[in-house]
């Protein structure tokens, strides 16, 4: 019996794919025989993954267990459609098409064939959301809800901290004194990196001159990115913006701990992974209330319901500069990170695999 | 830019923290800095913007400047947001109101689609706009200083 875990893509970097390797490593302790396979995988990850393809040997393998995380659409779900394995879908959700329509054509038709393509997948022993938000999606989309339930992704605290830091460039940063207002997510126009921009450009002209945003994700939609470049260009701001494209994890390190401030004004997530990163590094967070982004949060963090861009950035300024509120916010956070914690994850993982019969009730081991 | 929009709501959870009293501080803390800005005779949305004052070299005027400015602010202000009034209908109301949702629906899809591609187009003529005024000005300095020149070699 093994179980095979397969995704579009194997990336490094990306929180889905560091999940699945960490769901990978956690299944091997427990001494199950596993495989990765992805559409694509990058080359520094050609040692985890096989191609997706391969996987077609094992389709007919009925005691199996196939994960299939599910996060865009990829042809790849016919396998999970067609296998007599048992069958778990992760869903870490899909961005609504609207929300690429008139930046990209090719992303708004991805995201909209997997939302239509959601429902039938509901043929499956289990169905798993990243969060409460994503689950209900699944039971809106006809899955049974008596067949879902709730599996937060791992955040590797340890690794985080054993990650080194780029000295020079948090020497950099924290030159000057300047305050640091971070974001960290791909560029996407459902996370509304232009109200990040228009946020800080208040805080920075009206409040503290001597104030740095970092905008750190990777940028792969050209008219987006062309527009953001036009708006921090317009607002005079390019000194003090930066977009770091994709960074290795020691850098993404190196910003939250350069950080003063984690800004994030997205309209759409599933559970939104930088708010845990954030929580772990102490850095204050304020963020827009919408998708997952309340659930992640917990009662940790400050969250704003309407845009107003001069009391957003001037509640910015208060947890920048009240002590007191500033203390109580972190505090908050780090007792909501601990409900993360990779113990409480690994163990609603396990109990999943108990109930599906893949591992033993006792003992815990295969083996 | 400064958005015409209603005042941030906050959510503030904790025990410890008044949320009241924070918003309270916030919009004090606003009202103080448009009226430092007011008394200092500055245009608050162009001085929170980073537009103010105008560039030393600006040789076009000001309201050119100001009329293409707001034309690069206001480019995407497009897309149409639900407004569905509420119904009285007895017995059916509920169904009725589900049935207009929906048809209210299919129609923003394909107006906002237009207006994304509208969108698009504003951004390129806002865009168009600021490149055109910049090299006008470019040249009116350019052709300025050479008539300077004609006239000083003329005396």
């Amino acid at each position: 019996m093994r179980v095979h875990q397969m995704h579009f893509a194997l990336i490094p970097g990306d929180a889905i794919s560091n999940h699945i390797l960490d769901i990978d490593a956690r299944l091997r302790d427990w001494g199950l025989e596993t495989s990765i396979y992805a559409g694509h995988i990058a080359p520094e990850l050609a040692s985890s993954a096989r191609p997706e393809g391969e996987y077609g040997a094992h389709l007919n393998a009925s005691e199996d267990l196939l994960i299939y995380h599910y996060g865009l659409y990829s042809p790849g779900i016919r396998y999970f459609q067609a296998t007599h394995a048992r069958k778990v879908l992760v869903y870490h959700n899909i961005t609504p098409a609207r929300y690429f329509q008139g930046w990209s054509r090719e992303q708004a038709m991805l995201c909209a064939a997997g939302r239509r393509a959601l429902p039938g997948l509901a043929r499956c022993d289990m169905a798993l959301g990243d969060s409460e938000f994503n689950r209900q999606e699944l039971v809106r989309a006809g899955f049974d809800e008596t067949r879902t339930a709730v599996l937060p992704i791992f955040v590797p605290r340890d690794r985080l901290d054993a990650l080194p830091v780029y000295q020079s460039l948090l020497a950099r940063l924290r030159s000057s004194g300047a305050v640091n207002f971070l974001t960290v997510g791909r560029i996407v126009p459902s996370k509304a990196v232009e109200d990040v921009i228009r946020i800080f450009a208040v805080y920075h002209r009206t409040i503290n001159p001597n104030s740095r945003l970092l905008i750190v994700g990777s940028r792969y939609l050209p008219h987006y990115d062309a527009a953001l470049d036009a708006l921090v260009a317009d607002l005079h701001l390019g000194d003090v913006v930066t977009f770091t494209g994709l960074v290795s994890d020691t850098d993404l390190k190196t910003y939250y701990q350069a950080a003063d401030l984690y800004l994030h004004a997205s309209h759409h997530e599933g559970f939104c992974v930088p708010l845990l990163e954030s929580m772990h590094f102490g850095v204050p967070i304020l963020a827009r209330k919408a998708g997952a982004v309340p659930e992640t949060l917990g009662n940790a963090g400050l969250l704003f319901t309407q845009l107003g861009y001069e009391e957003v950035a001037e509640m910015g300024h208060l947890l920048l500069t009240e002590e007191a509120l500033r203390a109580r916010v972190i505090a908050m956070q780090r007792e909501r990170l601990a409900d993360f914690a990779p113990q409480r994850v690994e163990a609603k993982l396990k109990g999943i695999l108990q109930g599906l019969g893949i591992l033993p009730f006792k003992g815990g081991n295969v083996r | 830019m400064i958005e015409e929009s209603p005042s941030a709501g906050f959510e503030i959870e904790g025990d410890s923290i008044d949320a009241e009293a924070i918003m309270q501080e916030i919009r004090a803390r606003i009202r103080a800095r448009r009226a430092e800005a007011k008394a200092r005779g500055l245009d608050w949305e162009a001085y929170a913007d980073g537009l103010y004052p105008l560039p030393a070299d600006a040789v076009l005027s000001r309201d050119l400047h100001e009329a293409v400015r707001r034309a690069a602010l206001g480019y995407d202000k497009i897309p149409v947001e639900m407004a569905l009034t509420e119904t009285r209908l007895p017995l059916v109301g509920g169904l009725w109101q589900r049935a207009r949702a929906a048809l209210h629906e299919l129609v923003l899809f394909y107006v906002n689609r237009l207006a994304a591609r509208q969108v698009h187009f504003n951004e390129q003529t806002a865009r168009a706009l600021v490149m055109l005024v910049r090299d006008l000005e470019a040249e009116v300095s350019d052709l300025r200083a050479r008539i300077s020149e004609l006239e000083a070699k003329q005396t």
